[in-house]
């Protein structure tokens, strides 16, 4: 159960938080991982990166090379450095800036990826919402104890929800929210999360319980999370992070959308 | 107050019970485990404090002519209240600021020795007193058994705190039937002292399962209040003043129960 948060993924919170500031002075929109991701991959092919290259393709100018540089991997004459490890982006290639080096910190740094990881990845905690999945950032000792909570008020009645496939979680949550008994804490669910992003929920060692590793996540990220503040890759991505375990951006993308959708249910059938 | 004590001790009891059996069988996992109780909380209690005052004396208006006298001073069980705020870190500590209130103790004090050798027969005894005290304390707790990694819903835990105690006694009256005026009253007065107490207890969580769980205690705690004092002032016949007024050590063995209740459901 008990995974530091390493050290230097605080520190690069700690850029991404100066970065986003540096941002918002600057007038442009505080990108995050997945943002960022899916804007290159809807521009990054076609040579326009408007501000988002670093992390899709190689979609990106010199726009922004001086502006940007020191803050960010923009500017990095399009080498996107999830280029080869993503697949996500294009092969465009804006000009660069007249006064621009077109040259960012990164320069020379090789492409595709650095030291082994995504940049998204580098970058740490995405600077997001995260409403009372904040708790995650709850001291180990406090997470084993909801962990055991979790287990210590585990039923039989609750387990006849987490044998339900998803699309039947989605259904019985919208439709009969007020018959289901479920952990509802979200420092339990996100103890359990915190197990099951091994691959391996403790739930599916009891002989009551049998599901989907990937569902049992959903339902636990999706429940901790508020009912309205909605569940995004990059939320996935950063509980997961705080937790301890480095999603990939598609782990990442695929538990928000389920997540997202047991959340969804929750607001429907709960209000 | 006998009644207070059997009813302390069936709460004991009754949580005691409670914790054993509430729970257990129902977890497939079979395990019965504290909530997470980490962050604020509110704590209330009631008990009962058995005051033991001790080195009391005054110096009458005589003195030093007239000895210093000493006194056995007995005083009544009483009732107290109190309430904490504090902040559980869930990892055997926790803190808290509390107000207790004790109710008013009736006070007596026979004469006991003079410092001169003379015998009590032609001294005063203190016939009528009572003091009433508030404190205010910054306790902190130690349950070992949790520092230690243990979960159990049952943790005892060691008490100690400082603060601030406000003690009033209310008019005092000493009576010598040898004396030229055998009863004589003098004006309460009320003090202000550093406390301290020290104590010891057991912390039961009741429902492990609600969204915010109980946790009832029952704790003892020995007070010391400092020194409660009378006033000077004559009311009634007569208008020498003591040198130094009725006063004693005010220290009080308390035993109380009460509830905890976790405010930050995580």
């Amino acid at each position: 159960m008990t995974r530091d948060i390493p050290h230097t993924v605080l520190l690069r919170g700690a850029s991404i938080l100066a970065l986003s500031a540096m941002l918002a002075v600057s007038g442009l929109p505080a990108a995050t991982p997945f943002s960022q991701a899916a804007h290159a991959d809807s521009h990054g092919g076609q040579g326009q990166g408007s501000g988002g290259g670093h992390t899709g393709g190689e979609g990106h100018g010199g726009d922004h090379g001086e502006d940007h540089a020191e803050a960010s991997d923009h500017g990095q004459q399009g080498q996107g450095p999830q280029a080869g490890g993503g697949g996500t982006g294009g092969q465009g290639q804006g000009a660069p800036d007249p006064d621009s080096e077109g040259r960012g910190p990164k320069y020379g740094q090789g492409s595709g990826e650095t030291g082994g990881k995504p940049v998204w990845a580098q970058e740490g905690i995405p600077e997001i919402e995260l409403g009372r999945l904040n708790v995650a950032r709850s001291p180990d000792h406090v997470l084993e104890r909801a962990y055991d909570e979790a287990l210590s008020n585990f039923t039989a009645e609750m387990a006849e929800f987490y044998n339900l496939t998803l699309e039947e979680a989605i259904t019985e949550l919208s439709l009969n929210f007020d018959d289901l008994v479920f952990i509802d804490s979200p420092l339990q669910n996100l103890a359990l999360l915190k197990d099951a992003l091994d691959g391996a929920s403790i739930l599916n060692t009891l002989p009551e319980v049998s599901n989907s590793n990937d569902t049992l996540l959903a339902m636990f990220l999706g429940t901790a999370s508020d009912k309205t503040v909605e569940v995004t890759p990059d939320t996935a991505y950063a509980v997961s992070l705080i937790l301890g375990y480095e999603l990939t951006e598609d782990q990442a993308i695929a538990l928000a959308a389920d997540a997202e959708a047991i959340r969804i249910a929750i607001l429907a059938g709960h209000g | 107050m006998r009644r207070l004590l059997y009813l302390i001790a069936f709460l004991g009891c009754a949580a005691t019970a409670g914790a054993a059996s509430a729970g257990s069988g129902e977890s497939l996992f079979g395990l019965d485990t504290a909530s997470v109780t980490y962050g604020p909380y509110l704590r209330g209690e009631f008990g009962v404090a058995s005051p033991r005052p001790g080195g009391a004396f005054w110096r009458p208006p005589g003195f030093p002519s007239d000895p210093q006298i000493s006194f056995d001073a007995d005083a009544g069980n009483v009732s107290l209240v109190g309430l904490a705020f504090g902040y559980d870190w869930q990892n055997g500590f926790r803190g808290e600021l509390a107000l207790n209130a004790f109710g008013s103790s009736d006070v007596t004090a026979p004469c006991a020795a003079a410092s001169d050798g003379s015998g009590c027969a032609s001294h005063a005894d203190i016939s009528s007193a009572a003091v009433r005290t508030r404190a205010l304390m910054a306790n902190v707790y130690y349950a070992p058994r949790e520092a230690a990694g243990n979960s159990s819903r049952i943790q005892p835990f060691l008490t100690a705190g400082i603060g601030l105690a406000r003690t009033t006694m209310s008019d005092w009256t000493r009576t010598n039937p040898l004396a030229g005026q055998p009863v004589r009253t003098f004006a309460g007065a009320t003090g202000s002292e550093l406390a301290w107490s020290v104590g010891a207890g057991i912390a039961i969580e009741l429902d492990t399962d609600t969204k915010h769980p109980v946790i009832f205690e029952a704790t003892y705690r020995y007070f010391d209040f400092g020194s409660a004092s009378g006033g000077t002032v004559p009311v009634g016949p007569g208008a020498s003043q003591p040198a130094a007024p009725f006063q004693f050590d005010h220290r009080s063995h308390v035993i109380s129960v009460g509830i905890r209740i976790p405010l930050q459901r995580l």
